[in-house]
Order: C-alpha cells, then structure tokens, then sequence
C-alpha cells in the first residue's frame, strides 16, 4: 500500500481552511445571542415563504384536491404549452405590459419630483404638513379608492365629474365604461394613492446628504436649479436606481384588487391581466394547475427583468442591489 | 458607502410597510359555538354557512338554540360572508380542509363540480329512502343535481317560478296605466315612466327599468319571445339560448331600450335594487319574493309608494316563468372529514329533523317568546326580536312549508303565485347534464358570452361583431359543450 503524499501547498490550504473555519466557529459562539435572535425571523420565511413555494410544483401537475399532492397526475410543461398558445395569453401579456408601462413613466418619477420639490421648502413645519398630508391616501384600502371613483366619475349615479362637464356645456364620458378611459383611471389611482407614500424613501435619501456640499457650492455661486442638479440628484442617484429594479421586479403585478374591482364587461378587452386571469381561472374557475402555471410564469419574468436589470446598472457603474 | 447606508434605512422602512400588512390582512370570517344545555350524547358537527345579513348570527340567538335543542346537535359553525363565499368555498376544496357539513352555491361551476366528480362528497342517493322528510325531496331538484348517476349532497328545495317582475304600483295609478301583460307592454309602460313623470313631482327624474350586471331583463325578455332559459333543447341538440333568433330580438330590443334611456345605460356597473330603491326606477326583473323583501326602507320613507309583482306575461309560446333548477345550494358531507358511515347517517339525521314542522315554523317565524307571540292562532311579530337571521340558510325543505306568520298580503300574493305558475316554469336544460369542455373553460367562454352582449346592448358592437361573438364561442369550445351536453342528455333520456 502506498503512503499518501501530501503536498506542502497542499497542507497549508487545509492549514488554512482549518484555521478559518475555527475562526467561523469562534465568531459563531461570541455571536450566539445574535444568532438566537435571528431564529425567528429565519424560521418565518422558511415556513410561511420558502416551504409554499414548493406548491408551484403542482403546475407541472393535474392536480385534483382529493387525490391531493401526491396523487394528482404529473403532466410536464402542458400547462405552459397551452397558455401560450392561447389567444387569451397575447392579450393579456398586451395589456399587463402597457399598465406596467404606463405605471413606470408617468407614476415612477413622481415621487422623486415631489420630494425634490419638498426638499427645497424653507418653511419646514409647512412641508411636514404637506408630506402627512399626501401620505394618507396610501391607507386608504383599494375598495375604497374604487367606491370613491365611482362616485367621481359615474356618468349616470350623479358623479361629480360629469356633472362639471354637464354644466360647462360639454358631453358626458362615460369614464367607467370605456376602454379608453380604463388605462388613464388606473394610473391616476396609483398616483393619488401612492405617490406620497413613494416620497418617503427619497425624502430619507434627500436628508443625508452632506450640508457643506451645499455651502460650498452657493460659494461658488450656483443657485438653486444648479445646486439641485449637480448635488441632489446625483446624491440620491443610487437610491433611484435601486428603487427601480425593485419596482422592475414587481413590472407585471398590476394590483389585483384595483383592477379586478374596476373591471367590467366594457373595458375588460383593455383590462384583463395575468392577475386577473390567475383569480378567473384558479379560484373562480378550479383550474388550480393551469393558473398556478400561469403565475409561476408572471414570476419567472419578474426574475428575469431584476436580475436583468442588475447587471446592466452593474455595467454602468452604479451600484445595484446585490 | 452613501447607498448601502440609504438602502439600509429604506429596507427598515419596507419592513414595516411588509409587516403592516401581514398584520392588516385579518381573518374574513367569523366562528360561532354556544353553550347549551345539550349533554355529552350530542352530534358535535362543524359547519361551514354562508352569511347574508351584515353580522352572523349571535351564539345566544334563541333560534339557534331552539334548532340545537331539537336535533340535539352543538353545531361549530364557520359563518362566511356572501360577497366570498364561493371563492372562500373553491378555496377549502383546493385546501382539502373540509367541514363536517358545508353549503355550496355553484354546484354546476368547475371547481366544485371537479370536486363532486373526483368522489370528494358522499353519495346520497341510496340513502335518501330510509329518512321521512329526505325521502320526500323533490325529484326536480334530484334531477338537477345528477352528477353521473349520483347525488352528492342535501339541494336546498326552491319554488320553480320564482323570477318576474316587481313594480311600482302608485306609478301605474298616477299614469292610469294597466299592469304589463305582454313585452310590448313592458316596454310601453318603460316608455311612460321616463317620459311621462309617474312621481308627479314636475321633474323628469325617472326612468323605466334598473338593470344590474346579472341581465335579468334580457334574459326573462328573451324567455318570454320563446327563447329558452339559459340552455334549450334545438333540433334535438342541446343549444344555449343566445344562438335562438328569439334571443336576438330581444337583444335588439334592450338596445333600443337602452338608447332611448328607459333603461340605466350603467347597469354593467350598478347595483341592483338602489335605484328603484331610490325611486329613480319604477321596474326591475328578478325573483319576486324581492318585492316583499328588499324594500322596506324605500317603503318607510314613502309612504305613498306601493309595490306589486307580476309574473304571467303572454308570448308566442304562451305564458313562460323563468325559473331557477328547484333548488339552490347543495349542502355536503365530504369524505375525507366523515369517513364513517354511522357518523354519515347520523348527520343524515341531523338533516332530515331539520325538515320537520316544528323546524319550518321555526325558520318561518323564529321562537315564540321572543320572536313572535301567538292569539288564538294569528301570529304577531315582536318589533326589534332577535330574528332566524342567517340560521335559516339551514332550510332545505319546501320554502312555503309550515306557519308563515305575520306577513305582508304582497307576500300572500307571492306565495300564490309561485303555486299557481309552477306549471308554467321554463327550466335551463343544461341543469342535470355534465360537460368536461366546460368545466375547464366555462367561465371564461361564459364572460366572452355576457361581455358581447352588454356591447351589443349598449351599441359598442354590432350585428357582425354579436355574430362573431357567437362563432368565436363556438370555436372556443361552445361547440364542445353543446356535443358534451347533447351526449349527456341523450343518455339521461334513454335512463328514463
């Protein structure tokens, strides 16, 4: 039997494996408390997040609930082959896209503008006023923001809207039953809704940066606009980027109960989108496999966009979120 | 760096928009338990129910009790809001959580007709016999609920001709008008409540009918022209009503009546019964127990308002009552809760007492006492007594069974008619037959359906875009369904 030769490179790569993994251990024990702390945080996404996710598997699957997991028959990508060879799935990939779109130019950038605006405010009690002010529609539930609307825009109930255009002598739109006007209605609630809200985490980016930079560029003499363009948007520049691939994650949910609740047999040809659909077809209509599949490919494409969209920010030298 | 330490004060605040949610998004349901005086010997049995007032049923109800004590039973119930109920239903199936007993509403929709196929539920049907009230369920509603052979659960018996039309009677009056009779006059006296002021208040404030997203008018003025209900028997094929010429012509009729405004153009999106409610409208279609029932605030605050139903309107084919299937809801027992037979028949018993008289006055009146005091045999409500509430859900014998009580001679009328026109009841054809073509796209083929007409009725498509409509149905699947359905039928005929 022939001894094992070990290398000297060899042994110092075990040397220092050893070492470090005495050291983890070390760092491991002096932490424990932390570590402890940590347990149940770790365990709530193991359990309430992780161990659901297997439950994508059943849009592999016929599943049939009293056959249950085990027992329902394994079909492979049926599923997927038949959603994308549906009429329904262009529709659908239409309309989400277009809300996505929609939802990425005219809502994204509105935070950013309200909170440069309130950083410019010298009257600090009035920009605190303001920003609660315009952070209370974000509680406002969704049923509310659509029962609201209604009585807004109805053009028979009497809505407010209307009556106005009545009075100047104009035509009423039927604004709730119009395809034309569903997109713009979307996006308008997200706005009213939301914008505030999205102010926030700008406003905590927009406070740290550095007063002196300031001075010394009113030294130098610029005034407001350039300050604000050579030192704040580049300060928070980072933060915007980061924001938007988190938001490129989220590309295709288009806010279920907002547009289900808005939904109607007239602008449903504009409306209908996977969220939707993956309601219709899995609680209402029992297809539990096939809008399981059709979810599970709503969440692929997300992957792909933040991952996507990661490199490429990479790419250009900004940070990115991992 | 600057950015890590922002994400990190960002991601804080994301953790707590995260967690407030999670903390918001609270449980939609409510339980019930009630401590009575039963002993150990009773049934113990968890029940899943819908609940249609705004609140379920308090644990004290006195007809709850009342219904504990007399079949012995401790009932746990889950109660589920309506507005939910189906989906919180398709949920539990998906889930295999089931209850003891549960109601459930769609019996003919996918998930829950995938769920009666699979064998998920007990079959009845050989034991129905052996019970004295079970044994005498109708056979309509038997029929209607044949899945393969088989009854999977107790339906809840409904008079067959239910649906028609409620009306303001003061408005007739004021407008010296008769009541309807035929379609030409439903669409006469719509004209005259838009047009001609039947409130008297010198405004031109009203229109002719309230429609809501469920189309009831277009679907009893097709009927009534001598489409069928829902699914007929065409050339001995099983067809869907909207591919009869009949159901074309009241198409056309409802957009003309929605372009002249006797009718809400919103009704996509309006809710049923506010504007009548609100004395905008002076007609709607649905079943006419409503006009008993779904009115009395409108009737406190006018009093001068009078409301009067009507179901016989003549036709080509005579006088036609859209009905429903001659029940609603099936009430199961799943398998996989109860897995033994002796526990099946006890529930089996548990729902058969249900049927007794003494249950039918109960869910008709409440408890003496406290509900209503009785003199000499005239029963007089209490004012402000607790009330059956949401515990008559547990119903399922003859709806017109028992002492009714205290009620308005609008209901008396209502409940002759239903025995008069019962004879006179249009069944959907499509109720006791199986397709596999629409269990899986039903839904989707349907709302195709239902969102053509509503563009045809309010004028955004036209007679080429309602044709290709229908063809589009068909190619999707429509022409699947009417094979399935017609293979099914023909095996039930050849049954008989």
């Amino acid at each position: 039997m022939a001894i094992v030769q070990t290398s000297p490179e060899k042994q110092l790569v075990r040397r220092k494996l050893v070492k470090n993994n005495r050291a983890l251990h070390r760092r491991f024990k002096r932490h424990l408390m932390f570590y402890f702390m940590l347990l149940p945080g770790v365990l709530y996404f193991l359990i309430y997040k992780y161990v659901p996710m297997l439950g994508v598997l059943i849009a592999f699957q016929n599943y049939q609930p009293f056959l249950g997991f085990a027992g329902s028959k394994w079909v492979g990508f049926q599923h997927f082959t038949y959603f994308f060879s549906e009429d329904t799935f262009w529709l659908l990939f239409r309309n989400t896209l277009i809300l996505a779109l929609y939802n990425l130019i005219f809502f994204f950038p509105l935070p950013i503008i309200i909170a440069l605006l309130l950083n410019e405010m010298r009257k600090e009690v009035f920009k605190r006023v303001i920003q609660t002010m315009i952070y209370i529609p974000h509680f406002v539930s969704w049923v509310v923001v659509v029962g609201i609307t209604y009585l807004l825009f109805s053009a028979e109930g009497g809505g407010v809207i209307n009556e106005m255009l009545a009075s100047f002598g104009m035509q009423k739109i039927n604004f709730l039953l119009s395809d034309s006007w569903f997109r713009s209605l979307i996006t308008f609630q997200v706005i009213w809704k939301d914008t505030g809200w999205g102010t926030i985490i700008f406003l905590a980016a927009l406070a740290g940066v550095d007063p002196q930079l300031y001075e010394a560029a009113r030294m130098d003499g610029a005034g407001r606009l350039r300050q604000m363009v050579h030192i704040t948007l580049p300060a928070i520049r980072s933060t915007i980027v980061i924001l938007f691939i988190l938001r490129l994650g989220s590309f295709l949910d288009s806010g279920f109960e907002q547009i289900f609740l808005m939904l109607n047999s007239m602008n449903r040809e504009v409306g209908e989108v996977f969220d939707t659909y993956v309601y219709t077809m899995g609680i209402q209509n029992g297809d539990f496999s096939y809008s399981t599949a059709v979810g599970l490919f709503k969440s692929a494409v997300g992957l792909v966009l933040v991952v996507g969209a990661n490199f490429l920010v990479k790419k250009f030298g900004e940070e990115g979120i991992y | 760096m600057r950015g890590k330490q922002l994400l990190k004060s960002s991601s804080t605040l994301l953790g707590m928009i995260v967690l407030g949610g999670t903390v918001l998004s609270a449980c939609g349901s409510a339980k019930q338990t009630a401590d009575n005086n039963n002993g150990a010997d009773a049934l113990q049995l968890k029940v899943m129910m819908i609940q249609q007032g705004p609140e379920p049923p308090k644990p004290d109800n006195p007809s709850f009790l009342k219904l504990e004590h007399y079949t012995n039973t401790k009932l746990d119930i889950t109660w589920v809001p309506a507005t939910t109920y189906d989906d919180k239903v398709n949920a539990t199936i998906a889930a295999g959580n089931l209850p003891d007993l549960m109601l459930m509403r769609n019996t003919r929709a996918s998930a829950q007709m995938n769920a009666q196929q699979s064998g998920m539920f007990w079959d009845l049907k050989p034991y129905l016999k052996d019970y004295k009230n079970l044994s005498k369920l109708t056979s309509v509603a038997i029929q209607n609920n044949n899945v393969d052979g088989h009854l999977y659960g107790i339906p809840r018996e409904r008079v067959l001709a239910r649906y028609g039309l409620i009306i303001r009677k003061d408005w007739l009056d004021n407008l010296g008008l008769s009541m309807p009779k035929t379609v030409d006059d439903i669409y006469n006296v719509a004209k005259a409540f838009t047009l001609n002021d039947p409130n008297k208040d010198g405004k031109n404030d009203t229109f002719g009918i309230q429609d809501d997203k469920s189309m009831e008018l277009l679907k009893q003025i097709a009927l009534y022209l001598g489409a069928p209900n829902g699914w007929g028997i065409q050339n001995g094929k099983v067809a869907p009503s909207f591919m009869y010429p009949q159901f074309k012509d009241a198409l056309a009729l409802l957009r003309k009546m929605n372009s002249e405004k006797l009718v809400n153009n919103d009704f996509p999106i309006a809710p049923k019964y506010d504007y009548f409610n609100q004395e905008k409208a002076g007609m709607y279609f649905s079943v006419i127990d409503d006009g008993d029932s779904r009115h009395t605030d409108l009737l406190k605050a006018d009093p001068k308002a009078q409301i009067d139903v009507q179901e016989n309107f003549d036709g080509p084919l005579g006088q036609r009552v859209r009905a429903n299937s001659g029940y609603d809801s099936l009430i199961v027992i799943p398998k996989t809760t109860v897995t033994s037979e002796t526990k099946l028949k006890q529930i089996l018993g548990f729902l058969d007492k249900l049927g007794d008289p003494q249950m039918d006055d109960l869910f008709n009146m409440g408890v003496q006492g406290s509900d209503y005091t009785m003199d000499n045999g005239k029963v007089t409500k209490i004012a402000n007594a607790p009330g059956v509430l949401d515990i008559v859900n547990f119903k399922w014998d003859d709806q017109t069974a028992g002492n009714q009580g205290d009620i308005t001679p609008l209901r008396v009328k209502i409940i002759q008619l239903f025995k008069d026109n019962e004879k006179l009841a249009v069944v959907d054809s499509s109720a006791p037959v199986t397709s596999t073509t629409y269990n899986t796209k039903g839904k989707q083929l349907d709302q195709n359906i239902t969102d053509a007409e509503v563009k045809y009725i309010l004028g955004q498509i036209d007679d080429k875009g309602w044709d290709d409509a229908v063809a589009k149905w068909q190619k999707d699947g429509g022409d699947q369904v009417i094979q399935e359905y017609t293979a099914d039928y023909n095996k039930n005929q050849a049954q008989k």
